[in-house]
């Protein structure tokens, strides 16, 4: 089996392959297109998967930020007026206030044994 | 690789400059033109019925493409062959379960493919071919176990290296080199008129 026969047996087959009947060349030609199609399709995919990743992404953005917009604010603090420092002046300028300090230990006798008489 | 001769790798040098672009497209356009009659022979020395044929053969061009389509040019031919032979291999496994299935459901089903290689019955391939030897060739390849028919199918007719065979097939290069000297020995027994 030498490379003449070889040569004559691509020929052959080949020959076989272009004589194939019209419409098994057509339905050939169709199967291609429909394979070419599909690299068409996964061009575009990634297009239209970037797109609705993006959009999705921002749908969840959205959604958070009107969530922490809607929820209640946590209960208000009372806010303490200011101390002004003209309240602190009465006391500071009271004499009475600052006697009854120079009694305080009478005071605190007077409330120990009130309340064991009282007891 | 002479059977392969169609200009879809000629122009390598524009391969990367616009990606999958339609110039992707006319370059694979342009491979699978020049190798899908030939599939279609492959796959119908193989299964031995025309529709089925025409079947592998489009899901080899859809599999090609989905997985191979973005690979370079060069590689294309060995890697369409082995979608190829995935495919016809998926085949005759499904041909063999239904077979199993029918004799279980004592229901002949047809002739397995292998079966049919002796029979007389006028067979679309027949009609292609226009010459005795033509005939006989065809005749003698169908007889062949299949690995030994795509041995020589994909070195000597479509002229894929030993390495290229081997990635088609799915096996070492020495098996390739195996199946193949197997084939020439049993074509040259049956083809022994034929010789010059």
């Amino acid at each position: 089996m030498n490379e003449k026969w070889l040569e004559r047996a691509r020929t052959s087959l080949e020959d076989g392959s272009r004589s194939i009947p019209g419409e098994t060349a057509s339905r050939l030609n169709q199967a291609r297109q429909r394979a070419l199609n599909e690299l068409d399709a996964r061009r575009v995919a990634p297009r239209w998967w970037a797109g609705a990743a993006l959009a999705s992404l921002l749908a969840v953005g959205l959604a958070i930020g009107i969530w922490l917009d809607s929820s209640p604010d946590p209960a208000p603090v009372p806010v303490q007026p200011a101390a002004s420092p003209l309240a602190d002046l009465d006391v500071l300028t009271a004499v009475e206030d600052l006697e009854m300090l120079a009694d305080l230990e009478f005071y605190l006798w007077l409330d120990e044994n009130w309340a064991e008489d009282a007891g | 690789m002479e059977a392969l001769s169609g200009d879809w790798r000629t122009d390598q040098s524009m391969a990367g400059a616009d990606g999958a672009g339609t110039h992707q497209r006319e370059r694979l356009d342009r491979f699978l033109q020049s190798v899908e009659r030939q599939a279609f022979r492959m796959a119908l020395l193989g299964v031995s019925d025309e529709q089925e044929a025409l079947d592998i053969v489009q899901d080899v061009m859809l599999a090609f493409v989905r997985r191979y389509g973005r690979k370079p040019a060069d590689e294309w031919a060995p890697l369409f062959f082995r979608c190829l032979e995935n495919r016809i291999r998926d085949w005759y496994r499904r041909s063999s379960v239904r077979r199993r299935w029918m004799v279980w459901l004592d229901r002949p089903d047809q002739p397995a493919a292998a079966e049919r290689f002796g029979s007389e019955e006028p067979r679309p391939a027949d009609a292609m071919s226009h010459d005795e030897f033509g005939v006989a060739l065809e005749e003698a390849l169908r007889s062949l176990p299949h690995r030994q028919r795509q041995a020589f199918l994909y070195r000597i007719w479509q002229g894929l290296s030993g390495s290229e065979t081997a990635l088609a097939m799915g096996c070492s290069e020495g098996s390739v080199k195996t199946h193949l000297f197997r084939a020439l020995a049993a074509l040259r027994e049956r083809l022994e008129a034929f010789e010059p």
